[in-house]
């Protein structure tokens, strides 16, 4: 039956996989964030005795957030080409031509992230309706995301494999003069 | 200076003559085998003889060594009949009254086995009739399984057998199975998805590029 599966290795992602990757970037790298602003306010307090709290603390908090958030993306595609939830979901960050994505763009992708969000996620339909599939951040940093499970191969459920089978034997008779 | 009886020295000396006559005289031998000794010997009481007599002291005074010096222990063995002797015997009398314990003590077990052709002991056995013998239940009853399992090292066992790795392999691969499986659900809703976009574009989904130019499916995988 596993041979049975269609390959999809290298392909263009698609909007629901890069979704659950997406979401699942958000939980790690919030949690993270955290802990780490417990540990840091644990380490200021006990430790060093200072107090952590501040007139502003929403936009000390916003800012920190952002810079992490920024730091979180930026790293792990610079350095690994994925994210936590991207490695999860089988995913990986390329330029548009397939190749090993620069720190510099990894750079841009991350610092246009949140622009993807604005006018209700309209950078994101570019996922759905693109001829590359690409986002708002994945056109400016020039990058692309493909399905990338390591060493295994990636696959289509068995189901949809013989339903593109079938289509495509289907088409085939119709394309062929008769 | 004793004093001595005339008529006692003539008188003794008549005797002595006569004694003398008389024993010249006599056929000894024929009266010795005219006396019934036979009946002598019957009227004589050997019991109360014996109980008058101090057999210890007697004992005391005999040389026991020379007397066995003279004994030829070999003949006296032969004439006996060990097998009449053995079956009156009894055996489980004799044995009871055995300290085994002391008499195992004072057997060199080591020297004993060493003596022993383990190889020609075992080919006498016959193995099959012996386990037929053998009940096996019972046995297993007798045993205390959990000191025998205390003794066991379990732990060591279980590292030689390799079973941490096996089970740290099955984990990971069941993982591996796991996410693949949503993986594969998850690209599935990608491909339906994308084939209703494109269907709203009234695009050809075949007509559009797969992947990004310099990647192949081995690149990918």
């Amino acid at each position: 039956m596993r041979s049975s599966r269609q390959d999809v290795s290298g392909n263009y992602a698609g909007a629901v996989t890069r979704l659950l990757a997406h979401s699942v970037d958000i939980a790690v790298a919030g949690l993270l964030f955290v802990i780490g602003l417990a540990a840091l306010d644990y380490v200021l307090q006990t430790i060093v005795g200072v107090d952590a709290v501040t007139d502003n603390p929403e936009v000390w908090t916003a800012t920190a957030a952002s810079v992490w958030l920024f730091l979180y993306w930026w790293v792990s595609i610079a350095v690994a080409g994925k994210t936590i939830g991207k490695a999860l979901l089988g995913l990986r960050v390329v330029t548009r031509d397939g190749e090993i994505l620069s720190s510099f763009r990894s750079a841009l992708r991350a610092i246009s992230l949140p622009f993807s969000y604005l006018l209700f996620g309209f950078g994101f339909l570019g996922i759905i309706f693109g001829r590359e599939r690409r986002a708002l951040h994945d056109v400016v940093a020039g990058s692309a995301v493909i399905y990338d499970w390591g060493p295994r191969t990636a696959e289509l459920p068995v189901p949809i494999s013989a339903y593109l089978a079938r289509k495509s034997v289907t088409e085939s008779d119709e394309s062929s003069p008769s | 200076m004793t004093y001595q009886d005339p008529l006692q020295g003539r008188l003794g000396k008549l005797a002595n003559a006569i004694a003398a006559r008389v024993v010249q005289t006599l056929d000894l031998p024929q009266l010795v085998s005219e006396i019934d000794i036979a009946g002598i010997i019957d009227q004589i009481d050997i019991l109360e003889i014996m109980d008058q007599s101090d057999i210890d002291a007697i004992l005391q005074q005999a040389d026991m060594d020379a007397v066995l010096d003279t004994v030829d222990i070999d003949r006296v063995i032969a004439r006996v009949d060990a097998n009449a002797l053995l079956d009156r015997v009894d055996a489980n009398a004799l044995l009871d009254r055995v300290d085994v314990n002391a008499l195992l003590d004072r057997v060199e077990v080591d020297a004993l086995l060493s003596r022993v052709d383990a190889n020609a002991l075992l080919d006498r056995v016959d193995v099959e009739r012996l386990l037929n013998r053998i009940d096996v239940n019972a046995l297993i009853a007798r045993v205390d399984l959990d000191a025998v399992l205390d003794r066991v090292p379990v732990d060591e066992l279980a590292q030689r057998a390799g079973i941490p790795e096996i089970v740290q392999e099955s984990t990971s691969h069941m993982a591996a199975s796991f996410i693949d499986f949503v993986r594969r659900i998850a690209v599935g809703l990608d491909l339906v998805v994308y084939g209703l976009a494109q269907r709203v574009l009234r695009r050809q989904a075949a007509d559009l590029p797969q992947r990004p130019r310099l990647i192949t499916a081995e690149d990918g995988g």
